[in-house]
């Protein structure tokens, strides 16, 4: 302490003399921030993990990680990253040296963290929370770790950026934030804690989620004084997550408004009695217009925490109060049995009613004698004059749902009683390959190079000649195993399904040609959205189908681009880390197609996602594969065709 | 905890920094980084040499440690040449000839033809401690060219510690203590770059691109000049080190689970976790009092995380040396101390 004094004093002193004084300046900020240091040190513990029932990860190594202490009785916080693995004991080792065992009470899969126990024989030092009003942008913090010692803390420096991120759940820091300090915590200069360091994504909310992010200058750090409140839930060993509404908004756009598309059945929106159209106006007094504002407003919030929500419905105010939930019953899509409006004979505008172009043999619709070239007026009274119209009522309706349909047939109004069913998960025998004249602008065709200048990364692409000036009725990405397939190869084999019906090709490249990496599907995004707008690419046929590894980096891209891609097929691949907690939203379809090859050795954990995929309520197509593990047949890559272009299904 | 007593200060401290930077603006005396900037440059080279194979870079840096043209730098495949160039701060070129170099520590010692050139002495290296602001110099990515200076980087000394290497999986021949910087100098051609204090005083030579063994992140940090001022003068006084033996230090008869009498849960997971299964009657572990779902957890001060670490480890062990044991028992961490009887068969 006596140098520091010895510096209050020089600094006092030499106040009036700037030009040594900014030179003493950085060595003040030397001793500010190991005084910060000390302060914390001895609430940061070191955690060792031990045994694992799980397979290893890249970043994921079994080194230490770094925990803080929170409540004297030994309450200890930690982030959920290090014990990613489900390992089977826990070491804590305090400042003292002291290894205890440690247990995992609970977990709070809103933010990221654990909550760990250990049996302290005596009273543990606590450390001073930083007030969330006084956590400031632009104030100096230091990120502290505790794994390359157990005595001694790491520093990283840096400044506050940004407070509210992920959705409300932590501030946003450029110090250094890695596995080297994951679970340490985030303090200012008075050695209060800011929050405790995790990874977080805005985007996805596993475990990793984030961890690519390491040591770029955007790090997280969930506030301490948001943990401490719900400590005393938390310590009953209860899992903590993020509270659910139970409703669906369209998600297109930038940031569209916050209006109610459907209410989940069974949710807290419906048993509040929201309906579709109803504009949400405030959550909590807070005001929401828009669907970020509406995210803000619900971040922070744990299921089981009680809202008060203000909705708009036709202009009324109405005052709802409800009750969060983590899970809310999985959605299942109503299926009519129609193919929309596509055949070349019925592509006249018609201002009355949505066109039939096929109706799926032994569905609702063919039962209650609807036929091909019908239009289709209203559902419920619901004009469905739109392919979208009849999507959003669908959407609000479920399977086994009495639904009354009024339809044309020439000029005769027909109309009749349906029960919806589910959507069918067997591939239609035959489907018209024929399709209107559009009138788009002459393009190419053939193969060419869809790659983009900014990016490393090849894609080829492939444009079927047959499409002329017609949009294009579907998308297919080919995600490959890494060095197993030439894209020229691939192409090749998929070009007679391509022009049957009327199906554009990519086949995007890893960088790195022995493998794929996470970011890459910032890549196929790209190319998704550029092949999707200039061949004017229904947008409801869009599919990834990954063979083996490549139909991993197939799953992820599709479930981080839910508004985008509407299909996953999966040849040789199981995905059960990958799919648990995956929930089916309504106007965010997915369909799934599996391809088993006889001698996969995938087989038995595919039949278990299958499975997986069934209950959360996806449909899910399965073809039997060759003896040729990773291949399909020309038979097989022709129902593949005709199961992407027939997703568009209602 | 707080220091009641000083937290005033530091919060009179605090409120004084901008009063103080608002004063401290006019001209370089008053920005300390830009003077030691302007110090250190000029004894900073970059290096060029052989690369290209598999994307690596034909490019790293260094600095003159010498007013007769001695250069420290990373012993890397750049210089698998006899074609190294060094080019000064000044601009000048001239071809570098290797002195020696020290495979241990992963440094090498170039020579150039030139005279009386600014050049840091390491007798005066200073000491850093974690939470010191540090200065980088390197030329990473490359992108300094003839006179350009090296690029300047600004951190903090996040922590001083081992170098560490996992055993049997990735390991650098030097496994001492190094300067953990929160600076992104893990870059390719920052390697061989100086690290130094906020006056500019050299502390540290910049390594090679590293993964840390122990949270698989890639390392920013640096050799302590401390640790390398004797093998410098070594090259220098013409013994060259040999390349550093074989890290294998496994004696000729070491331990196995079989020799102490252990059973363990079948190893079918790539981490599956050392239970023991049942102890061996009579054997070392039995009479340690070991029991039958114990997990083992450390041998030694190491932590065991699998199964097949605690072989990996045992395998360390000469069979005649006590091995100490802490398992799991009942949420209780219990320790054992295990013995070979002098006439148990040798391991094959």
């Amino acid at each position: 302490m006596s140098a520091i004094r010895f510096a209050t004093i020089t600094l006092v002193c030499l106040s009036c003399h700037a030009a040594v004084a900014a030179d003493d300046l950085i060595a003040l900020q030397q001793d500010a921030i190991r005084a910060a240091a000390d302060t914390i040190k001895g609430s940061v513990v070191q955690i060792e993990t031990l045994g694992s029932l799980e397979s290893s990860n890249a970043l994921v190594s079994g080194g230490p990680s770094t925990g803080l202490i929170i409540s004297a009785d030994g309450y200890i916080v930690s982030s959920a990253f290090s014990f990613v693995q489900k390992p089977n004991s826990i070491l804590v080792s305090l400042g003292n040296g002291k290894r205890l065992p440690a247990e995992i009470v609970a977990r709070d899969r809103s933010r990221m963290t654990v909550l760990l126990k250990i049996n302290a024989d005596e009273p543990l030092p606590v450390p001073v929370p930083c007030e969330r009003d006084q956590i400031l942008p632009g104030q100096t913090v230091v990120a502290i770790g505790k794994t390359y010692s157990k005595s001694d803390v790491s520093v990283s420096v840096g400044i506050v950026s940004a407070v509210n991120r992920i959705w409300g759940r932590a501030a946003q820091t450029d110090a250094n934030v890695s596995p080297a300090n994951y679970g340490g915590p985030l303090v200012d200069l008075h050695g209060r804690v800011i929050g405790v360091l995790v990874p977080l994504s805005p985007q996805a909310s596993n475990e990793m989620a984030g961890a690519d992010l390491y040591d770029s200058g955007i790090g997280f750090a969930v506030p301490l004084t948001d943990i401490l409140t719900k400590l005393p839930d938390w310590q009953q060993g209860q899992d903590l997550a993020p509270g659910r509404l139970g409703v669906s908004l369209d998600a297109t756009g930038l940031d569209p408004p916050a209006k109610v598309e459907v209410v989940k059945l069974n949710s807290p929106a419906a048993k509040a009695g929201m309906q579709q159209g109803d504009r949400i106006v405030s959550i909590n007094g807070q005001p929401i217009q828009r669907l970020s504002q509406l995210r803000h407003a619900l971040g922070p919030l744990y299921a089981e925490d009680l809202i008060q929500l203000k909705v708009n419905r036709e202009g009324q105010l109405l005052e709802l109060e409800l009750k969060l939930v983590d899970k809310v019953p999985p959605y299942a899509h109503a299926f009519l049995g129609i193919l929309p409006g596509r055949d070349p004979s019925l592509s006249t505008d018609e201002p009355n009613g949505l066109r039939v172009a096929t109706v799926f043999p032994g569905s609702p619709a063919a039962r209650a004698g609807i036929a091909t070239g019908d239009r289709i007026v209203s559902v419920n009274e619901q004009p469905t004059n739109e392919e979208n119209e009849l999507r959003v009522t669908l959407a609000n309706l479920q399977p086994g749902d009495k639904a009354a349909l009024v339809w044309m047939r020439e000029d005769q109004t027909m109309n009749g009683e349906l029960q919806l069913g589910n959507l069918p998960e067997e591939i239609l025998d035959a489907v018209s390959t024929v399709q209107p004249p559009q009138n788009n602008a002459e393009r190419e065709s053939g193969q060419l190079d869809f790659g983009t200048p900014e990016d490393p990364n090849q894609c080829a692409a492939y444009i079927p000649a047959s499409l002329g000036d017609r949009n294009a009725r579907g998308l297919l990405v080919l995600v490959n195993a890494p060095e197993a397939t030439k894209p020229d190869d691939v192409i090749a084999n998929w070009k007679s399904v391509s022009e049957d019906f009327g199906i554009v090709l990519l086949v995007p490249q890893p960088a790195d040609p022995s493998r794929w990496q996470r970011r890459e599907t910032d890549f196929i995004r790209k190319v998704v959205d550029r092949a999707v707008t200039k061949f004017n690419i229904d947008r409801q046929c869009v599919g990834i189908l990954g063979t083996e590894v490549g139909g991993r980096m197939g799953l992820i891209t599709a479930l981080r681009n839910r508004d985008t891609v509407r299909a996953v097929g999966l040849v040789d691949v199981a995905v059960s880390r990958m799919i648990g907690g995956l929930e089916n939203e309504p106007l965010q379809r997915l369909a799934f197609l599996m391809v088993t090859s006889l001698n996969s050795d995938q087989a038995t954990m595919m039949r278990t996602d299958a499975q997986t995929l069934r209950t959360a309520k996806f449909p899910v197509t399965q073809l039997q594969g060759t003896a040729d593990s990773g291949k399909l047949t020309d038979e097989q890559r022709v129902r593949t065709g005709r199961w992407l272009v027939t997703l568009n299904r209602l | 905890m707080l220091h009641p007593e000083t937290t005033w200060i530091w919060r009179s401290l605090l409120c004084l920094w901008p009063l103080l930077l608002s004063q401290a603006t006019d001209g370089a005396v008053s920005q300390p980084l830009a003077v030691a900037n302007a110090e250190v440059q000029d004894k900073m080279v970059k290096v060029y040499g052989v690369g290209g194979i598999r994307g690596l870079e034909a490019y790293q840096s260094g600095f003159l440690v010498s007013g007769e043209g001695h250069v420290l730098t990373a012993w890397s495949y750049v210089l698998d040449t006899d074609d190294v160039t060094v080019v000064l701060n000044d601009g000048r070129r001239f071809t570098g000839k290797l002195q020696g170099a020290d495979p241990r520590l992963e440094i090498a010692l170039l020579k150039i033809e030139a005279t009386a050139l600014p050049h840091f002495d390491l007798a005066q290296a200073v000491e850093l401690r974690s939470g010191d602001r540090v200065l980088a110099f390197c030329n990473l990515y490359g992108i300094a060219a003839g006179t350009e200076a090296t690029s300047l980087l600004q951190g903090y000394v996040s922590a001083v510690a081992p170098l560490a290497a996992r055993r049997g999986v990735f390991q650098t021949p030097y496994q001492g203590p190094v300067y953990i910087v929160d600076a992104m100098t893990n870059n390719a051609g920052a390697a061989g770059g100086a690290l130094t204090d906020h006056h500019g005083h050299l502390a540290g030579m910049l390594g090679k691109e590293l993964r840390d063994a122990r949270s698989n992140v890639w390392l920013n940090y640096a050799l302590p000049i401390d640790e390398l001022r004797e093998s410098v003068s070594a090259i220098l006084d013409g013994k060259t080190r040999p390349r550093s033996e074989s890290m294998d230090r496994r004696p000729d008869e070491f331990l196995t689970l079989d020799l102490l009498g252990l059973v363990m849960l079948p190893d079918v997971l790539p981490k599956t976790p050392p239970y023991i299964q049942s102890v061996v009657t009579n054997s070392a572990a039995a009479q340690a009092d070991l029991k039958p779902d114990d997990l083992i957890v450390m041998v030694g001060d190491t932590v065991i995380q699998s199964r097949r670490q605690l072989v990996e480890e045992l395998s360390f062990i000469d069979r005649l040396d006590p091995v100490p044991l802490t398992v799991l028992r009942n949420q209780e961490l219990v320790p054992a101390e295990l013995v070979l009887k002098a006439n148990s068969p040798s391991p094959k």
